[in-house]
Parts: structure tokens; C-alpha cells; sequence
């Protein structure tokens, strides 16, 4: 009987994560419904986010038993396909920032996949080795250093903020030293101007206005302004689901992607941003407990960079929203629209829980 | 190579640098969510309000539906002024966009029906609709506009504004005035009584998207449109065309440089014709010079001369100083007084005070009023209000020039009897000989009848505004003296109509610029008035600089007798004396 009821616990704390990975997407859903304003078309983006959730479901059913840690021998041939489709990528990319990959009525956007498989090279080539090495670090900075190049190139700044930010953490976690911390730290004070030359017009003066909002307030401050207006508008309780205006009626530009936290903050005003925000840290400490329990280096470091991931882009795609943070172009995981990203964080989460079935027993 | 053939490796490691790392890293992404969530807060509760004004500020534009203007008619209902309204047709730029993404078909087929009924290429009617702004067709036809409304199309909203139309043009066009763009009254009644005639505005707030484009399918009242109240015109738009028709043949006759003629309703003050020749037209008062456009009637002043002399005479009847049989001596024509001599146009001898008045002798009545004296003199015209408004509900009415008594010169006593140092309004001529017309009473001049509305009332105030100020024995003597001056001995002899009691007086005064008389420049004028059982009519008429003929008698009285003879066959008023009315053949003679 206490065995019975000990694997119950058990099973409801495996099957938790998956639960409020699903939540997170349902909510999601709904959000995306308000900002097609409540009207599902054949050509709409919430039908295709319907089909990408079916698609990162069935992905998640195939792999849901099998053991995360095949991938760590496979990440390398995962690292170099991603690096070849982000070159081709820049051959042939669409739009302004070339990001995407056209594959007839979808875009593919190898930058979202480059997260997960940096994610689990690092940790493969981490686990087992010191990163107190010099040669260690230089060989992680390098595999973490291409791709981000390539990412920065693109240019998709918001990306290549979330593989710094995986690779500080992977690398933290896995033991650096605090010399080697500040050294690198060093490294960047002395490499910023530097990346400011190599910045886009267009991100530059996004980081400007983010500095001064009123600098252009029709013009490059014109999103961070009226997001800020579209959040402040909500109040307390919020104009009502599918009630908001300001998203609906044009004033804020990418309210289905980059600012759909908008959307929240407008239809459901604080109440309903402090739920939300409770949810997501509920479920970031779940992975959080993954890190802690699993007893694999790797599994663990695959865990923490997938927490970076998640964590980073929650946060600097709220900061964004509500002017902590400059503009750099962020979805925000399971509630934006976007096929590739809601893939990968799909798969993220089948790791996940790969991780946690296989942390106990050897 | 040692890269790829790493071997599994577990590594246990929970010692206490692992905990500490862990704990930074969770503290730093907890101070993350901290900064978040505190930027969060201030945006949507502390700065709440700051932000919410913004927000309904930004998204609601202000829009003003012009309520319509009130009607102008005349006496018998006849439309002199209206709204006419025009209506323009524009995309809902906002559902345009919506139904693109739910219906397309549906554009196909709006474009059809739209370049259907406007008669446009559909090709055109794509291009505008793909446009930013969404103006499809101003002024739409009328059948345009009824056949869109049919349809009930969607995607599509019609704007309303309006524009003043004056039927009839010219006719009417000093009483009625006119009104600017937004159609609030410049001159004539349509001034005086704009805030009756103006309709409120309707004012709505309508939801506008971040491109500026106004979503008029929701829309909040704030308050609704009204219109106007109509007004009707003492004026009979009949008698009206008579006397325009007649002061235009008058203004081809003597080539002045204004005719301006009066039709009152001598008993209550009715205005029933008001015309100045030249006119203008009030559709289009752009291309005229203010001088044509004023009122002259209102505005401008005259010497009245002889006219004037009905008053000195009325005060010494009503002094009991002379009976109509008194004989004065006028002196043959020229009489020297006060240190100057004054003349007279015929010169005569021995005439009766009646005789004086047909006669229109300066000297005589200089006489006869240095017997009234100055004092009553100037009581006597401050009864009839000389220098005051008469209170006509007409813009830009002039007081007249009546100087006080302590301002009159030794010289005046021998000038003010015969209508000189003088200045008055053709309004004030009318009211001065519509006293001898009604039995001694001064009336209040006006056009307007009543103000048409939600409640319906009269101007009762401007019927009831009678005062007497000479006695009923006095006028008949007045009349009888009137009388005498239409007839084959007076100066007006051209005025007279057999059958009819006509009264009337001649004037005719030099006109003086700038304080000096000017010769060969007159303004010859003629008040008159009929008595019948039916209606009591004054007419006044006033010909500014006649070229060529200028006395009253021979310029004045003509036109005033011919419209006269117009106004009693349109008034159907049967002669005294059981005459027959052969003076529907008599138009024709004067033509």
C-alpha cells in the first residue's frame, strides 16, 4: 500500500512537468485566439500553431521513453547540421533578418533548433572533462562561438543573447573557476564596442531607445511605447478576454509573437499577469528540480542549459515588454506564435522528462 | 581522437560548490523575475490611470455630425431658405480589413455593386479601397445614395453634411442675408436669428486604430443632432416680386445708385416687402461689394426734406396752434430769417396751412414751426423717435441722426421743420407715416411672424408694441392735409389712384458729403400710405441719386404708385365709392 501510493506520487511528479508544459500551451492558445480577434481563418496563424502543437505532441509520444542520453554521442552530428542550415540560412535567407528557411507554406528557423543542440553539445563535450582546463573552455567557447556568430549575422541578436547566456550557465554549473569568470567577463568589457560596430543599424537604435524611450516615440520608440501603454492600460483586472484594444486595433505591432505578453497584461490586467508569472516560475523550478536531482553530469548540464533557455527568454521577453530590457526580438516559450520555436520547446521538455526518468537508478 | 570516443561517464557531485552555484544562479534569475515583476506593477497599478487616459485617448476620435439649419419661409409657407443635404461616401477602412481576412468574396462583390451604382470602374474602385484613406464619392445623387442605403452594404459608411440653398436667388436676398461655410447666418435674418435657425451639432466618439483610421461601425453618442427651428417671414413672397419687379423697371428708368423700397403693414408693423435694387444673390454672396449686400434700408441714412414736414405739422395741429385753414404767408418764394434766406421751389404767397403741407413750402413751414417753437418742435420728434433705433429684428440698423436740443444752432429751428440737419432710415420714414395710417399709434417694424419648433410661438411682443402719441383728431387733419398732396394741387399729384385712399408726401433733399451740400446729387423719396377696409399699407421709397429728373414727386411717387395699383389687385381691395376696377389695365399703361 505505501509502495502503491509512493509510485503514485511518484508518476503525478513525472507526469507534472508535462502537465504544465501543456497548460502553459493552452493558455498560449487562447492568447493567440484573442490576438487573431476571435476569428479562426484557413490562412490565420492559430491553425498552424494548432498543427505545430499536434506535430511537437507527436514528436513528444515517439520519444517519450527513449534515453536522453543516446544524444550525447548524436549531438555532435546534430551541431553540424545546425551549423550548415545557419549558413544556409544566410545564402538564403528571407526577409530583413533572414531567419527563416522557406519550406513551401511553413518557414523553418534553424536558429530556434541551434538552442537545444548547442544546449546538448556543450553539455556532452562538458561532461567528464574540467572546464579549469584553458583548453577546455577555449574548444566550449568555440562550439558555443560559431553558431553564434552565424545567429549574429543574421542578424538575431535575441538568440545570441540566449547562447551567451547558455553557455555562462553550462559552463558555471560545470565548474568554472572564478578566475576564468572574470576573465571572460574582461574579455566582453574589452569585445562590447567591438559588437557595437558589428550591430545593425536597426539594433543599435533599438538599444538607444531603450535607454530613452521619448527619444523617437513615433518612430524606432513607437513598439516599446505603445507596449508599454498596451500593459499599463490593463490595470488591475484588465479590459476582459478578447476585450483588448490596443493590441486589436494596430497599435502595437507583433502582438502574436514578440509582445503577446501584451495581449495578457491588456485582457487580463495584473490578477491575470501575477497568475501567469506564478505559473511559469512553478514551472521553471520544476526543471529546477530536475537539475538538482538528477545525478548524471550530463543530464545535468543538459537540464540547466534548457533552464537558461527557458528562463532567459521568459525574462527578456517580458523585460522587453515592459521596458527593462531592450528590444531584441524574443518569443516568449509556448505562448508565442511560431512553429520552430514551439517545436523545440516541446522537445526541450521530452529531454526534460527523459532526464528525470533516468536521474535515480544507474 | 579522444573528441569523439569520450566513454559514459557519472560523475556524482554534490558537494558544496555545486549547492553554492546553484544558489547563485537561482538567486540571479530570482532577482530577474524580481525587476520584472516590479516593472509589471508600477505599469498597471501605480501608473494606471496615467496610462489608461493615453489609452482612450488615443483610440477615440472626436466627430461632429452637422445638425440641419431651420427653414426660412414667407407669410404663405413658401420655402426661401433650406439645408439642402449631400452626402459622401467612404470605406470602413477597419472592416474593409477585417472582412479581407474573413471574406474576401465579399469585397468582390461590394466592388461590383459600388462601381454598379456610382457608375466608377471597378478596377478604380479597387484601387481606392486599397488605399489609406477612404473617401469613395463626394456629393453623392440622390438615387445614389437611396439605392447604397437599399443594398445595406457592408464595408461602407456614408457622412452627411449639408448646404444652405436659396431657391429663389436674389429675391428676398436683403431680408433673408446669408451665411458663410459652416453655415452660420453673416446678414439679414439669417444673422438676427441664427441662434434660432442654427441646429446643434451632433457629437460622437468613434474608435480609431493605431493607423489613424476611424471604425465608425462602433460608435458612442455623446449627444445627438438636432435641427433647427424654422422661421417664418412676415414677408409675402408675392408682393415681394412685385415690388423688386417694379424698383428694377424704376432703377432702368433713372439709372440711381439705389432704390430701396418698404411694404409695412401700417396697423401692426408687419414688414411685407423689403427690397433694395441693386440686389445680390445669397448662394454666391462672395462676388458682390458689401455696399450692395447691406441692407440699405437698415443701414443707411438719408436727409428726409420734405417728408420731414408731415411732423412739424402734425405737432402744431396737435398744439392747436393753426387750423388746416390758417393762412400763412410764404413770403414769394424767398425769406430772409435767422441771418440767411431760405427759398422756396415755387414761390408762393398767401396759403393755407394745407395749402403749405400739398405744396411742400419751405418757408411756410419754417413758419409754423418757429410758432411751435423749439422746444415743443423737439419734443415732437422725440414721440416719433428720430435718433433711435426703431428696434427692426434686421442687422445693422443705424439710430439716425437727431441732434439733441442743447446741440441745435439758432440756424436749426429754420432747417430740422423741413427735414435738413436731419438724418433717418427708411425704416424710421415708414414707421414716422404709418402713424397717420393707424390712427396716431407708433408700431415696431419687423419680419419675422413666428419661430417654427419643438413648441410653436408667436412674436406676440413686436404686434403688441403700440404707443399713441398723437391724438385721432390730429391725424385726420394730418390726412386730410396727405391727401391733398396726392391730389391734382399737391406735389405727388403722379401718386394718385382714383377710388382709392391714397396719403402720401413728396421729399426730395440734396445730398451732403462732408458737411456741404452738393448740387445735382438728390434723394428723392415718397412715404405713403392707403387706407382700405381690408389692409392699411405704407410704402416708402427712397431713389438715391437720380440722374437727370429729380424730385420726389416725379421720380418717387411713380414707383410708389405703380407697385401700389399691383399690391391692391393682388390684395383684391375693391375702390370706395363703388368704382370699378379698372386698374388692372392701368399696370399695363405704366409699363
Amino acid at each position: 500500500m505505501k509502495q502503491k501510493l509512493q509510485y503514485l506520487k511518484y508518476s503525478i511528479r513525472e507526469k507534472s512537468l508535462i502537465f504544465l508544459t501543456y497548460v502553459l500551451i493552452f493558455i498560449g492558445l487562447c492568447i493567440l485566439f484573442s490576438a487573431s480577434k476571435g476569428v479562426i481563418t484557413k490562412e490565420g496563424f492559430f491553425i498552424k500553431q494548432v498543427l505545430w502543437i499536434i506535430l511537437g505532441t507527436i514528436l513528444l509520444y515517439i520519444f517519450r521513453n527513449s534515453d536522453y542520453r543516446k544524444l550525447e554521442k548524436l549531438s555532435y552530428l546534430f551541431y553540424f547540421l545546425t551549423l550548415f542550415l545557419l549558413i544556409l540560412v544566410l545564402i538564403k535567407g528571407q526577409g530583413r533578418a533572414s531567419r527563416w528557411i522557406n519550406l513551401g507554406w511553413f518557414y523553418f528557423q534553424p536558429s530556434e533548433f541551434a538552442k537545444l543542440v548547442i544546449i546538448l553539445t556543450l553539455s556532452s563535450y562538458l561532461s567528464g572533462r574540467d572546464i579549469g582546463k584553458f583548453s577546455t573552455l577555449l574548444v566550449s567557447l568555440i562550439i558555443v562561438g560559431i553558431p553564434f556568430l552565424l545567429v549574429f549575422k543574421q542578424p538575431n541578436l535575441g538568440t545570441s543573447i540566449i547562447f551567451i547566456l547558455i553557455f555562462l550557465g553550462i559552463c558555471y554549473i560545470s565548474g568554472m573557476t572564478r578566475k576564468q569568470l572574470i576573465g571572460l567577463f574582461l574579455v566582453f568589457i574589452f569585445l562590447s564596442p567591438v559588437v557595437w560596430i558589428f550591430l545593425e543599424d536597426y539594433q543599435r537604435e533599438r538599444i538607444l531607445t531603450f535607454l530613452n524611450p521619448m527619444r523617437d516615440p513615433l518612430g524606432k520608440g513607437y513598439n516599446l511605447l505603445q507596449s508599454i501603454i498596451t500593459i499599463g492600460s490593463g490595470g488591475f483586472i484588465g479590459k476582459g478576454y478578447l476585450k483588448g484594444t490596443q493590441t486589436k486595433l494596430a497599435f502595437l505591432p507583433e502582438y502574436h509573437t514578440d509582445f503577446i505578453f501584451c495581449v495578457i497584461a491588456e485582457e487580463f490586467g495584473f490578477l491575470g499577469v501575477l497568475i501567469f508569472i506564478f505559473l511559469y516560475y512553478y514551472f521553471l523550478n520544476r526543471i529546477w528540480e530536475i537539475i538538482c536531482n538528477t545525478r548524471y553530469e550530463f543530464g545535468r548540464l543538459v537540464a540547466t542549459g534548457i533552464f537558461v533557455m527557458f528562463a532567459g527568454q521568459f525574462l527578456i521577453n517580458l523585460g522587453m515588454a515592459c521596458g527593462v530590457f531592450p528590444i531584441v526580438g524574443l518569443p516568449l516559450p509556448f505562448i508565442s506564435y511560431g512553429g520552430s520555436s514551439l517545436v523545440v520547446s516541446i522537445l526541450s521538455i521530452t529531454i526534460l522528462s527523459s532526464i528525470e526518468k533516468y536521474s535515480t537508478y544507474l | 581522437m579522444r573528441f569523439f570516443q569520450k566513454p559514459q561517464l557519472l560523475k556524482v557531485k554534490q558537494d558544496n560548490i555545486f549547492d553554492f552555484k546553484i544558489k547563485v544562479t537561482k538567486i540571479l534569475f530570482f532577482i530577474g523575475f524580481i525587476i520584472v515583476f516590479g516593472k509589471i506593477f508600477t505599469l498597471q497599478i501605480i501608473n494606471y490611470p496615467k496610462y489608461e487616459k493615453v489609452d482612450r485617448k488615443t483610440k477615440f476620435a472626436k466627430i461632429i455630425i452637422p445638425g440641419e439649419r431651420g427653414k426660412i419661409l414667407d407669410k404663405n409657407g413658401r420655402i426661401l431658405a433650406f439645408d439642402l443635404p449631400s452626402y459622401s461616401l467612404y470605406f470602413d477602412t477597419w472592416m474593409i480589413k477585417n472582412l479581407r481576412e474573413k471574406n474576401p468574396s465579399y469585397l468582390n462583390y461590394l466592388c461590383e455593386n459600388l462601381s454598379r451604382i456610382l457608375k466608377m470602374e471597378k478596377e478604380e474602385i479597387e484601387k481606392l479601397m486599397n488605399k489609406p484613406y477612404s473617401l469613395i464619392k463626394k456629393n453623392l445623387k440622390f438615387e445614389e445614395y437611396i439605392e447604397i442605403k437599399e443594398k445595406k452594404l457592408k464595408g461602407i459608411y456614408t457622412e452627411k453634411s449639408y448646404k444652405r440653398v436659396y431657391p429663389y436667388g436674389r429675391h428676398l436676398c436683403h431680408i433673408i442675408g446669408y451665411t458663410d461655410t459652416d453655415r452660420n447666418g453673416l446678414e439679414g435674418v439669417e444673422y438676427f436669428y441664427n441662434s434660432f435657425l442654427r441646429g446643434s451639432n451632433g457629437i460622437y466618439l468613434v474608435l480609431k486604430d493605431g493607423l489613424g483610421n476611424l471604425i465608425p461601425s462602433i460608435k458612442k453618442e455623446i449627444s445627438r443632432e438636432k435641427k433647427g427651428k424654422d422661421i417664418v417671414l412676415t414677408i409675402d413672397s408675392n408682393v415681394q416680386f412685385i415690388v423688386e419687379e417694379e424698383i428694377k423697371k424704376g432703377y432702368e428708368k433713372f439709372n440711381p445708385k439705389n432704390i430701396s423700397v418698404i411694404v409695412m403693414d401700417a396697423d401692426n408693423g408687419e414688414i411685407i416687402a423689403l427690397a433694395n435694387y441693386p440686389n445680390f444673390d445669397p448662394n454666391n454672396p462672395g462676388e458682390y461689394d458689401f455696399s450692395i449686400i447691406k441692407n440699405k434700408c437698415v443701414t443707411d441714412l438719408f436727409e428726409p426734406g420734405s417728408i420731414f414736414k408731415i411732423v412739424t405739422a402734425a405737432s402744431a395741429i396737435e398744439e392747436n396752434l393753426f387750423r388746416p385753414d390758417t393762412i400763412i404767408m410764404c413770403e414769394y418764394g424767398k425769406w430772409f430769417v435767422r441771418n440767411h434766406y431760405l427759398h422756396d421751389v415755387h414761390p408762393y404767397g398767401a396759403l393755407t396751412f394745407k395749402e403749405v403741407v400739398a405744396k411742400s413750402s419751405n418757408i411756410g413751414t419754417v413758419k409754423i414751426a418757429m410758432a411751435l417753437g423749439e422746444k415743443k418742435l423737439y419734443e415732437y420728434c422725440k414721440k416719433f423717435r428720430f435718433g433711435e433705433k426703431t428696434g427692426i429684428d434686421l442687422p445693422g440698423e443705424t439710430a439716425g441722426i437727431f441732434r439733441p436740443l442743447y446741440k441745435w444752432s439758432s440756424y436749426s429751428i429754420t432747417a430740422i421743420p423741413i427735414g435738413q440737419e436731419v438724418g433717418i432710415t427708411a425704416v424710421q420714414g415708414i414707421r414716422a407715416i404709418s402713424v397717420f395710417a393707424n390712427g396716431g399709434y407708433l408700431v415696431r417694424p419687423h419680419v419675422i411672424k413666428e419661430i417654427k419648433g419643438e413648441e410653436t410661438y408667436e412674436i406676440e411682443r413686436y404686434k403688441n408694441e403700440k404707443i399713441r402719441i398723437i391724438s385721432s383728431k390730429t391725424v385726420e387733419i394730418v390726412r386730410d392735409m396727405l391727401k391733398e398732396v396726392v391730389s391734382e394741387e399737391g406735389t405727388a399729384s403722379s401718386a394718385k389712384i382714383e377710388g382709392y385712399n391714397i396719403y402720401g408726401k413728396t421729399g426730395t433733399a440734396q445730398k451732403a458729403i462732408n458737411g456741404k451740400y452738393v448740387k445735382g446729387k438728390y434723394v428723392s423719396s415718397f412715404v405713403g400710405f392707403l387706407l382700405s377696409n381690408k389692409k392699411n399699407i405704407a410704402i416708402s421709397v427712397n431713389v438715391d441719386e437720380p440722374k437727370g429728373k429729380y424730385f420726389g414727386g416725379i421720380v418717387a411717387a411713380p414707383i410708389f404708385r405703380d407697385i401700389l395699383i399691383r399690391i391692391i389687385n393682388y390684395y383684391e381691395i375693391s375702390p370706395e365709392k363703388n368704382l370699378k376696377m379698372v386698374y388692372k389695365d392701368e399696370t399695363k399703361r405704366t409699363d
